[in-house]
């Protein structure tokens, strides 16, 4: 699924550690999810928004 | 996998991470001991049942650590996890069949399969399944 997460990260000046370490996960999981080859959790995806104060809707982008 | 060392969750993780080594490590020793033993000692018969069933106590304690583990691991590990286990089940009946085959075609000489054999084959179709999947997430 297409996503904002690495212009939204990028923006903040975190690295994908930093942004793994903010939500528990691995940073193979930030990767993956940036490079589209991942879809997260529900609840992560809740996480993601909450963090970077925004829907889950402006981050992820379902159409192809 | 990196992890963050900083969250009480992935203390928890590293924590389980090496119980789980543990135990794992203690299955096949106590496997061996036990048999080594057996073969030297003689001892009455319904002690050699619970002897014999001493290595079963490590290998319960790997699968309660595993089982924690897993419930506490990082999502995109338990789906590497989830995709290595299909990976290596679809994997094993078409081995199996595969090796059937050949052997009956002559070009593999004679097998059985053993327990033992079955469960390597297992977790080496298991390491990689998640050999595999990793690669693809990567």
């Amino acid at each position: 699924m297409r996503n904002q997460l690495r212009q939204r990260r990028l923006e903040k000046g975190w690295s994908q550690g930093d942004l793994a370490e903010r939500l528990d996960v691995s940073r193979q999981t930030i990767n993956a999810i940036e490079t589209e080859k991942y879809d997260p959790s529900l609840p992560l995806a809740f996480k993601l928004a909450r963090l970077f104060r925004c829907r889950i809707e402006d981050l992820f982008d379902p159409t192809d | 996998m990196d992890t963050p060392a900083s969250s009480p969750l992935r203390a928890e993780r590293a924590r389980l991470f090496r119980r789980l080594w543990f135990w794992a490590l203690c299955f096949p020793v106590a496997a061996v001991a036990v048999d080594q033993l057996m073969r030297h000692v003689t001892v009455p018969m319904p002690l050699e049942i619970l002897l014999a069933l001493v290595p079963l106590a490590p290998a319960i304690m790997f699968f309660r650590v595993q089982t924690r583990a897993w419930s506490l691991g990082d999502e995109l590990e338990v789906h590497i996890g989830r995709e290595a286990l299909v990976f290596a089940f679809y994997g094993q009946i078409v081995l199996y069949v595969c090796v059937d085959l050949l052997r009956n075609a002559g070009v593999l000489p004679y097998f059985q399969w053993t327990t033992r054999s079955l469960v390597i084959a297992l977790a080496a179709l298991v390491l990689l399944g998640s050999a595999v999947a990793r690669l693809r997430y990567r």
